[in-house]
């Protein structure tokens, strides 16, 4: 328990910092904030109005707490380019990209997790060197390129996906999927790469530990052996790497988003960056920010549930030997 | 998970042990490692046997091979790299050259092994009680339920307090002695025949020791398997074992039943490693009497006794010519030397290796492994 | 397991950085094997044709109408011409400054911040280290490309601002890999020699520690400087990098993916040249990296 709240205090600690920068990246543009939101076309009238509504005026850290205030009431603000409340417009979003994440590593776990422990397995066989030589090259192919050659593929010279576009679920689950796919299977490949690195050199460490030349010693089977006593304990840095990575994907894809059409916040991000819409970027990057730092906890959380020697930290780990 | 029943390999049946002829015999192996430097000759020609309800000890410094050797009987060698060759014969049936999928069925079922530090040789996340009924439900086929309560049965023999708790804990949670005998239970779950025992005691506290040293000796009595301890100390094996076998540098140096050995000992590198032992009752602030030199490079070995770089007797002849394993005075005595020690007890003679002279004072205590 | 401790900035390839797990190194790298040579013959090939694209008989990369577009690989347009008639050639090696340029420059800016914070932090600890590190983690939190674009865009995009954007979204990583590289140094023998001794702490760090941190700094920032160019990739294929008609890979994929039906071409050597790019510097900073493992180890 005492873990956990350390680590609840980390939490906090970061994400007001987190939250204090996302806070003054918009107040550190120059010119004032107003102007900024308006852009430079505003005239000065409608800039003084805003910087009354906004409280321009008042200090820094009241400003903070007052927005902070807002953000814990739900009220992102509203965009100044299209009238809509950002936390509609992130909640709209919001959904699609985690769909898009779930998709993604849901097929890269299926891929990695086989494949990674394989390798490890039939160390400097040809299945290793293929798998270790192809997870090296995946990781050299960026997003756009992906997309860009499955799009070629798949979409151009074989109708089998659209190139872009989004149907949601409540449209049919089906064409949902179709939609879906490449934009997952791109993004899959990277985390594919990473995942088969990190568990192939796991598993080849865990293999040379005692405890399996043990297990070989008792009869018990390969296949067994594999995934009852070496799996387990290659998945903490497994998870470590996973959380890393998705809490990046949650901002980080907003590329494929683009290249497909698929209306998640990645989308909404650059969209808003694009047009100036400082008020929606904020509310965008706060949440992104916030939420990899929550699922990096959430990892952190996980430890103890995996690995049974964390649990017993506080007693102090190991026994003194003798009776 | 009681799906393992479902895969329980078929075993030809292991004829069983009468009580007449050996029931593990270890002929001439040989096991070479091929390394970047060369050869290594890690065993190098070992014979040996195990009878039923005897216990032979394996006495060795570190790079004697002994590891090496309990692990080749179980054909635990790495894939890669290895040179095998000689026998190991189990109730009479050829077991080295079987492949992985029928040594499977005889490791854990006809021969238990316990390893030295019992906390790495346990799986740290996976609990107590699967780590042992696994091997049951495998080799034997159990249930869950029907393995879980002979885990129980076993725990308690082994002498592990509360062992229902225990059953459910995880090895972090258990002390060192506690940890050792989980792992014996471990090994003696499917009534192995043959039970090596490669350091069990090494990585425990001195009183402990005693306690485990003794309890497997009492498991081995009751279930009448044979038994191949394995160390570095002879005073383990001394009043545990019936025989005694002595390696040096990959090869059997000597062997002979254990008070044969002490009273008639003739290669000069068992004498070196009973003077090595301190002795309570010795004098005191007595310089430790140790072999000076270290354990032979065991890559590409050059002609003659290994142990003649080290070895005070030694003469040209044992430079050059390996010394074979000759009879000693009595019945199932051997020894591989060309200049043995004589008959008679080991006298107090003047050390094996000239000590250096310690520059620190005239007590000065050197300890050297 | 240490992983996070060390190098927990490895975003994948999607990413920034591309960090191949540390863990990964096998004993076989003793000696550099021949794909390591062939990639840094590319390598080499690419920056001495990018320094050198002027004084080569290339034709001009954006003159517009002086062939036809679309054209396949010939002997006169050895990759074909784009959509607009330019000479696809020229455009990959111009293109090849910009991702050098801004690889090796912003990798640079990562490694002088981010190595003399790791520096600092690794060597002094405490609340240096605690400040540093806290710093560090908050700047990881935020979505790195994401913050880049923000960068560009609020500012202006050019080459100068991609840089810097890229740069300081490479300290982190490059602080943490320092760092933990410092501890482990401030904690032989040597150093503290040297601290028994009395030697200043200036001196101790620029003596003793900064020329073994050094090797395995440079071959993590030799794996950087991919990340860097994928980076540059990603925010010019979203028009933030140079303007067109310059071209850049990243601006030439954009336009190429304008005209994949029809001019599938395009896209595809931009395409090629960043794969083979990207792909050899991994290769040579992995297996620089696995080499400088093994030697550690031998010490």
């Amino acid at each position: 328990m005492r873990r956990v709240a350390i680590k609840l205090v980390e939490l906090v600690v970061v994400v007001f910092f987190v939250t204090a920068i996302t806070f003054l990246l918009l107040n550190l543009l120059p010119g004032s904030p107003a102007l900024s939101i308006l852009g430079a076309n505003a005239t000065p009238h409608a800039v003084a109005q805003l910087d009354k509504t906004l409280n321009l005026n008042h200090p820094l850290p009241v400003r903070y707490a007052d927005w902070i205030g807002q953000i814990l009431r739900g009220n992102f603000g509203t965009s100044e380019v299209d009238g809509q409340p950002v936390a509609q417009a992130i909640l709209q979003h919001l959904p699609v990209t985690l769909e898009l994440l779930v998709l993604c590593q849901l097929m890269a776990f299926l891929v990695a997790i086989p494949a990674g422990i394989w390798a490890g397995y039939r160390k400097n066989s040809w299945i290793d060197r293929v798998t270790t030589g192809g997870s090296f090259a995946l990781l050299a192919f960026p997003p756009f390129i992906v997309a860009l050659l499955l799009v070629y593929v798949f979409a151009v010279r074989w109708h089998v996906f659209p190139a872009t576009g989004f149907t949601p679920i409540s449209a049919g689950l089906f064409s949902n999927l179709r939609t879906m796919f490449l934009p997952a299977f791109t993004l899959a490949l990277g985390s594919v790469a990473i995942y088969v690195r990190v568990l192939r050199s796991e598993i080849i460490n865990v293999l040379e530990e005692n405890y399996i030349t043990a297990a070989r010693a008792k009869g018990m089977p390969s296949w067994w052996i594999l995934l009852r006593h070496a799996f387990r304990p290659s998945t903490f840095s497994l998870v470590t790497v996973a959380g890393i990575n998705i809490g990046f994907l949650i901002g980080g894809s907003f590329i494929v988003e683009q290249i497909f059409a698929l209306p998640g916040i990645g989308l909404l991000t650059v969209d808003a960056i694009f047009s100036r819409d400082y008020v929606t970027v904020q509310g965008c990057i706060l949440v992104v920010a916030v939420g990899f730092v929550v699922i990096n906890f959430i990892v952190d959380l996980l430890y103890p549930v995996l690995d049974p020697r964390v649990r017993d930290q506080r007693i102090g780990r190991m026994r003194v030997s003798g009776q | 998970m009681t799906i393992l029943r479902h895969f329980t390999p078929r075993v030809t049946p292991t004829p069983s042990v009468t009580g007449v002829g050996p029931v593990l015999e270890v002929r001439n192996l040989k096991t070479h490692f091929q390394t970047e430097r060369g050869m290594v000759h890690a065993v190098d020609g070992v014979s040996l046997t195990a009878e039923p309800g005897k216990v032979v000890g394996i006495v060795g410094e570190s790079g004697s091979g002994k590891t090496v050797l309990a692990r080749s009987i179980m054909g635990l060698l790495p894939r890669q790299g290895v040179f095998r060759s000689g026998e190991v014969l189990l109730a009479g049936r050829t077991i080295s050259g079987l492949p992985e999928s029928e040594l499977r069925a005889i490791r854990g079922l006809e021969i238990g092994m316990v390893f030295q530090d019992s906390m790495s040789s346990l799986n740290p996340v996976v609990k107590i009680g699967r780590q042992i009924t696994e091997g049951l439900e495998y080799h034997k086929g159990m249930h869950t339920a029907e393995a879980r309560r002979l885990s129980l049965a076993l725990l308690k023999s082994v002498e592990v307090p509360d062992p229902e708790r225990r059953l459910d804990e995880y090895p972090h949670q258990l002390s060192g002695g506690m940890r050792q005998r989980v792992a014996i239970a471990m090994a003696l779950a499917c009534e192995p025949k043959v039970l090596l025992a490669d350091e069990p005691t090494t990585a425990l506290d001195v009183t402990v020791q005693a306690h485990v040293l003794d309890l497997l000796k009492d498991l081995q009595e009751d279930r009448a398997m044979a038994m191949i301890l394995v160390t570095h100390d002879l005073g383990v094996v001394a009043t545990r074992a019936d025989e005694i076998v002595v390696m040096y540098a990959g090869q059997v140096v000597e062997r002979a039943p254990t008070r044969v050995l002490f009273r008639e000992m003739q290669m000069p590198y068992t004498q070196a490693l009973l003077r090595s032992v301190p002795r309570i009752d010795g004098p005191r602030h007595a310089t430790f009497v140790t072999i000076g030199g270290r354990p032979p490079d065991l890559t590409n070995p050059p002609p003659g006794c290994r142990f003649a770089p080290r070895c005070s007797r030694a003469q040209d002849r044992c430079r050059s010519e390996d010394p074979p394993l000759t009879a000693g005075r009595t019945i199932g005595h051997e020894f591989a030397c060309w200049f043995p020690l004589g008959v008679g007890s080991p006298s107090r003679e003047a050390p094996l290796t000239p000590t250096p002279t310690p520059t620190v004072g005239p007590s000065a205590e050197r300890r050297e492994f | 397991m240490t992983f996070s401790s060390t190098l927990a900035g490895g975003d994948g390839g999607n990413a920034l950085l591309v960090l191949p797990d540390l863990a990964g190194t096998d004993a076989r790298s003793r000696r550099l094997s021949v794909m390591f040579w062939i990639s840094l013959g590319w390598i080499g090939l690419v920056v001495i044709v990018a320094i050198f694209a002027n004084v080569l008989p290339l034709d001009s990369p954006t003159a517009i109408g002086n062939a036809n577009p679309g054209l396949g690989p010939s002997w006169a347009h050895l990759l074909g011409t784009d959509e607009l008639g330019r000479d696809l050639l020229a455009r990959v090696v111009y293109g090849a400054r910009v991702s050098l340029i801004v690889g090796v420059a912003a990798t640079a800016l990562g490694v002088a911040i981010g190595g003399t914070l790791g520096l600092v932090a690794g060597y002094l600890g405490g609340i240096a280290d605690v400040v540093i590190m806290g710093a560090m983690n908050v700047l990881l939190a935020f979505p790195s490309l994401i913050l880049a674009l923000a960068i560009v865009t609020f500012t202006q995009p050019t080459l100068l601002h991609v840089t810097l954007a890229i740069g300081i979204l490479s300290i982190a990583p490059l602080c943490r890999v320092v760092r933990a590289s410092t501890i482990s140094l401030s904690r032989r023998e040597f150093v503290q020699a040297a601290q028994v001794v009395g030697v200043r702490r200036r001196r101790i760090i620029f003596r003793e520690i900064v020329p073994n941190v050094l090797p395995t700094a440079l071959a993590v920032a030799l794996v950087a400087i991919p990340g860097a160019i994928l980076a540059e990739g990603a925010l010019s294929f979203l028009g933030l990098s140079v303007r067109p008609p310059s071209p850049s890979w990243g601006n030439m994929l954009s336009e190429g993916r304008d005209v994949l039906a029809k001019y599938p071409l395009i896209a595809l050597w931009p395409s090629i040249a960043m794969l083979l790019t990207v792909l050899s510097l991994n290769f040579v900073g992995d297996e620089l990296r696995g080499h400088l493992d093994v030697k550690e180890g031998g010490l």
